[in-house]
């Protein structure tokens, strides 16, 4: 089973070839924008490095959200053309698991883990796993002075929390974290590592799943868009 | 040679395969206008998550509906810009990601010269023509010269005249979009004549546009009338009176873009309507007599093909393919493009000129 792999939700851009959960190439770019002038050529360079032509890709897998408004479009639009001229399936993976899944056993041992995504507003995305990565609940877009509030209510006192992703750093700087919250010093050098490898992560995903999201994208917000307030209003 | 042509740069999701003989074999067009309708115009964001919801759907329906497959395809063609960044870019990397796994070429092709050739796939027009370009989001007059080569003659100074048109039904309080319903209340008018307005720009030289007064003078004529709300009767006559000066100014600044075209090509003796607000048929009728008293032939795509759609961006990729003009896998999709790059910009009219 070989799955192209691609990340664009983020402030980067990553494309990854696995077999299995073998990573025959990967590339990774930091870039807030231009996403999308350098996707295929990255594509064809992870591809030739991989030594596969894209017909031996028998799977697709993009991330699909939360994450920022032009960016996500860039990797999904390019994943559906991808499948739509194959005719191989498209798997979607949300950006909290393609962050959650980088982490090691060891990592998240005995720890329930907060996934943060920047949302580039005031909000933050958020979603809770149990340490084995199962969902804790459903995700979220919050204040960052109120997901705590939100993450805790009915979860067990002290249970340790580590907190990941390219949102911890906003989440920590609100300056409110209970005592059982970790953003291990770590927590900014595990998420970059994990950016770094969020393509790898969401192959490999790929490569796992029996059948995975549909590959539409995941918002966590409504459109911005204001209804007039009244109608005959002149323009 | 086929190609499919992909466009999605304002609010309508578009997908069509067109051949180098101009066959349309398939043209399919998803409008949105349903879901921008309660907020009076087009919310870029709602736009965006609709063509992404959409496009590879069209796709395969333009593909089936030509009866082929993408082994079937010489090239694939999507809008590159000018437009709304967000659809754009749905358009633009699905048509990257189908040539690279077809090994097909990439056509990023500017939306504007997909209106501007539309003329030469469905009348085979020669160039040099003189170009009318009439829409939502733009007002222009250019001389064609060839694929990539244009000559702006004149421009809007403010608004573009869909945009016009988009306000005063506003005004009139008949819904968006404007031009067509606009269009249907005028031809209930009993009575243009009671509701004078002005024609900016008429009589004077060169061949800009400008619409920001006339639509301040609508203002001020429905708001000089009782309170009580406008009647029937008045709504069409002052959409009669608005859509009159709308053409008297189209025909004015034309004539004057018919003379500098002459003078510069005097072998070109043909008159190009497009872009959505080309549907009129008041102002086709307006600028095909124009062109009739100025012995210029005149063009006007059939309605279908005025609006925005994919068969116009997939016949001007088949353009720029027989010409060799290939774009690479990095290419940035652009919400600016103007058409001509070294006509100067007008202040008022940003993006639009």
């Amino acid at each position: 089973m070989n799955v192209l792999g691609l990340d664009t939700a983020t402030a980067a851009c990553s494309v990854a070839v696995a077999s299995g959960m073998r990573i025959l190439a990967h590339r990774f770019e930091a870039m807030a924008r231009g996403q999308a002038e350098r996707l295929l050529p990255m594509i064809d360079a992870t591809l030739a490095a991989a030594g596969l032509p894209l017909d031996r890709i028998d799977r697709f897998a993009v991330t699909v959200g939360p994450g920022a408004f032009t960016g996500l479009r860039i990797g999904l639009a390019t994943a559906r053309g991808l499948a739509l001229a194959t005719g191989r399936p498209l798997i979607g993976v949300t950006s909290f698991e393609a962050v959650v899944h980088g982490l090691t056993a060891e990592q998240r041992r005995r720890r329930r883990v907060l996934a943060v995504i920047e949302s580039r507003r005031a909000d933050l995305f958020c979603q809770l796993f149990e340490p084995d990565l199962v969902p804790a609940g459903e995700p979220f877009a919050a204040l960052p002075a109120a997901v705590f509030a939100q993450v805790l209510a009915g979860s067990p006192p002290f249970a340790p929390l580590l907190v990941v992703g390219d949102g911890a750093a906003r989440l920590q700087a609100q300056g409110e974290s209970p005592p059982e919250a970790v953003f291990a010093a770590d927590a900014s050098a595990e998420s970059a590592a994990v950016a770094e490898s969020a393509a790898v992560v969401v192959a490999r995903l790929g490569a796992a799943r029996q059948h995975g999201l549909p590959a539409r994208p995941l918002y966590l917000r409504a459109p911005d868009a204001e209804l007039p307030a009244s109608r005959g209003t002149p323009p | 040679m086929i190609v499919l042509g992909i466009e999605t740069s304002c609010d309508e999701t578009a997908a069509a395969v067109v051949t180098d003989s101009r066959e349309i074999l398939a043209n399919v067009v998803l409008s949105q206008v349903a879901e921008h309708r309660p907020y009076g115009g087009v919310v870029p964001e709602i736009a965006a998550r609709a063509h992404l919801e959409h496009l590879d759907r069209l796709i395969a329906q333009a593909l089936a509906e030509a009866g082929l497959t993408f082994g079937g395809l010489d090239g694939i063609a999507a809008t590159g810009g000018p437009g709304l960044i967000g659809g754009v870019i749905v358009g633009v990397m699905m048509a990257k990601a189908i040539a690279y796994a077809r090994g097909l070429p990439f056509l990023a092709v500017n939306h504007l010269e997909g209106h501007a050739l539309t003329a030469r796939l469905t009348d085979d027009a020669a160039f040099p023509y003189l170009l009318l370009l009439v829409s939502g989001g733009h007002c222009q007059l250019l001389a064609v010269e060839g694929v990539g080569r244009y000559r702006r003659l004149g421009t809007t100074i403010d608004d573009a005249v869909g945009e016009a048109f988009d306000k005063a039904a506003k005004l009139l309080g008949l819904g968006y979009p404007g031009g067509p319903l606009v269009e249907r209340a005028a031809l209930a008018a009993s009575d243009p004549g009671r509701f004078p307005l002005p024609r900016p720009m008429l009589g004077r030289p060169g061949c800009d546009f400008s619409f920001s007064g006339l639509k301040t003078a609508l203002r001020q004529r429905v708001a000089a009338l009782p309170e009580a709300g406008l009647a029937a009767g008045e709504v069409a006559d002052l959409a009669a009176a608005f859509q009159e000066a709308v053409a008297d100014v189209l025909a004015d600044r034309c004539r004057h873009a018919i003379a500098a075209f002459r003078a510069a090509h005097p072998k070109g003796t043909t008159l190009v309507v497009a872009g959505g607000v080309a549907a009129n048929r008041a102002l086709r009728a307006r600028l095909a007599a124009l062109a009739a008293a100025e012995g210029f032939a005149f063009v006007a795509p059939p309605l279908a093909l005025c609006g925005d759609n994919a068969a116009m961006i997939a016949w001007a990729g088949i353009e720029r393919l027989g010409l060799g003009l290939i774009d690479d896998f990095s290419f940035a999709p652009r919400p600016r493009w103007p058409l001509d790059p070294t006509a100067r910009a007008a202040p008022g009219a940003g993006v639009k000129a």
